[in-house]
């Protein structure tokens, strides 16, 4: 498993390759916690290049996103391939995270949520 | 233990090399006998069932736990759950688990009630990264209808044999799908209770994902479509040998394999004559 890192902004973008399981996770679950723990509070989770994932797999995200969630931070998912959606759908975390189908439209979210915020703020 | 034991555990770390989990020995010995002592030894209910187990953990610590709960002289449980992760952590959550699970179901509480009130007290009781998928049927064997709930877990297959079963319900072969998620996720489950008719002669096959995730050395997974063709293949066999035999079928696909096998857990429940 490789993990690229880039910014768009505020919202770290990860791009994973390869297998996500019980052996290559913890390098995976390392990586997030550092950059949770420098403070960033905004990830995408971009699969493209994944083509296997486990429930150990699955554990991390779901510590990312509960860990996230209490500190008003958000972790987004996108660019999956059927193998991947398939194992997250069966579990039920389609009906948790937020997937979607590029990263770009995932940015947008994040991009909107920002917009509507200021626009609560000045009203 | 010697009370100096865990210290001397942390000072040994057995695995040194990149991408393999790290452990005690020490942790490692624990959570293998938290995990033996889980397994049930022997089942309920012989008249009407013939159950065949197959059980194989990885090659450090296994996450999958199935077993049989007579809940009255009608009523009798299924269940077959796998724990995320490979760590005492894991272990411990899986007792918490299996524990909750087998004391709402001898509580003989609604089958959704089981799932749901098992997640609560998971939600109270263990660490927020962990999750466990579970199939949970419970038999009414009056009658012979199975209900069911799946909290994320791999669909059981359900195999007919018999040629008296009304047209409506025949069916060679069909997956016990209901929707569902992981426990120890979110507070308030989305879940769905289904009920099937069981008749003399189906097959049961209830089992965790290292059985079709198992991969031969091109890193072709083995798949839902073999399985149902090995269930098909051995259906004649009694429960534990279809069981063995497909232990060994998915252990002989993957020999070759240079990706370490995940656990692998099965029931096999033969339906008997009913009366």
């Amino acid at each position: 498993m490789d993990i690229q890192t880039k910014k768009a902004g505020e919202v770290i973008v990860l791009e994973i390759g390869g297998r996500i399981d019980a052996f290559t996770c913890e390098k995976l679950e390392s990586e997030l916690h550092s950059i949770m723990n420098a403070g960033k509070l905004k990830f995408i989770v971009n699969f493209e290049k994944a083509n296997y994932i486990s429930s150990s797999g699955l554990r991390v995200f779901l510590g990312a996103y509960k860990k996230l969630s209490e500190n008003k931070g958000q972790i987004k998912f996108s660019n999956m391939p059927d193998p991947v959606l398939k194992v997250f759908a069966l579990a039920g975390f389609d009906k948790i995270f937020e997937i979607y189908s590029t990263e770009k439209e995932a940015l947008e979210e994040f991009n909107e949520k920002v917009a509507e915020s200021k626009k609560q703020n000045y009203a | 233990m010697p009370e100096f034991a865990p210290k001397l555990g942390k000072l040994f770390r057995i695995f040194e090399k990149p991408g393999e989990p790290s452990f005690t020995v020490s942790e490692l010995e624990l959570a293998r006998e938290i995990q033996a002592h889980l397994l049930p030894k022997a089942f309920p209910s012989a008249d009407h069932t013939e159950i065949g187990t197959l059980y194989q953990p990885s090659k450090y610590i296994g996450g999958d736990f199935y077993d049989v709960i007579q809940i009255d002289d009608r009523k009798i449980a299924f269940v077959i759950g796998d724990v995320s992760g490979k760590s005492l952590h894991a272990a411990l959550f899986m007792t918490q688990c299996l524990t909750l699970l087998k004391v709402f179901i001898k509580m003989d509480l609604n089958i959704l009630k089981i799932i749901e009130k098992t997640n609560q007290m998971l939600f109270e009781l263990a660490k927020t990264d962990m999750f466990a998928t579970v199939f949970l049927g419970i038999y009414d064997i009056h009658y012979h209808q199975l209900s069911y709930v799946n909290a994320g877990h791999n669909p059981p297959l359900l195999m007919r044999t018999s040629v008296e079963i009304p047209a409506k319900d025949y069916h060679p072969m069909t997956m016990l799908t209901a929707e569902g998620m992981a426990l120890n996720c979110i507070t308030h489950m989305v879940l769905e209770e289904k009920r099937i008719q069981l008749y003399e002669g189906d097959i049961l096959l209830l089992y965790t994902d290292g059985l079709i995730e198992a991969c031969n050395e091109f890193e072709e997974i083995f798949g839902e479509a073999k399985l149902k063709g090995l269930v098909t293949e051995l259906k004649d066999l009694p429960s534990q040998e279809m069981a063995q035999k497909i232990l060994e079928r998915i252990q002989g696909y993957s020999k070759s394999s240079q990706i370490e096998p995940d656990d692998m857990a099965a029931l096999v429940i033969k339906l008997k004559e009913v009366a």
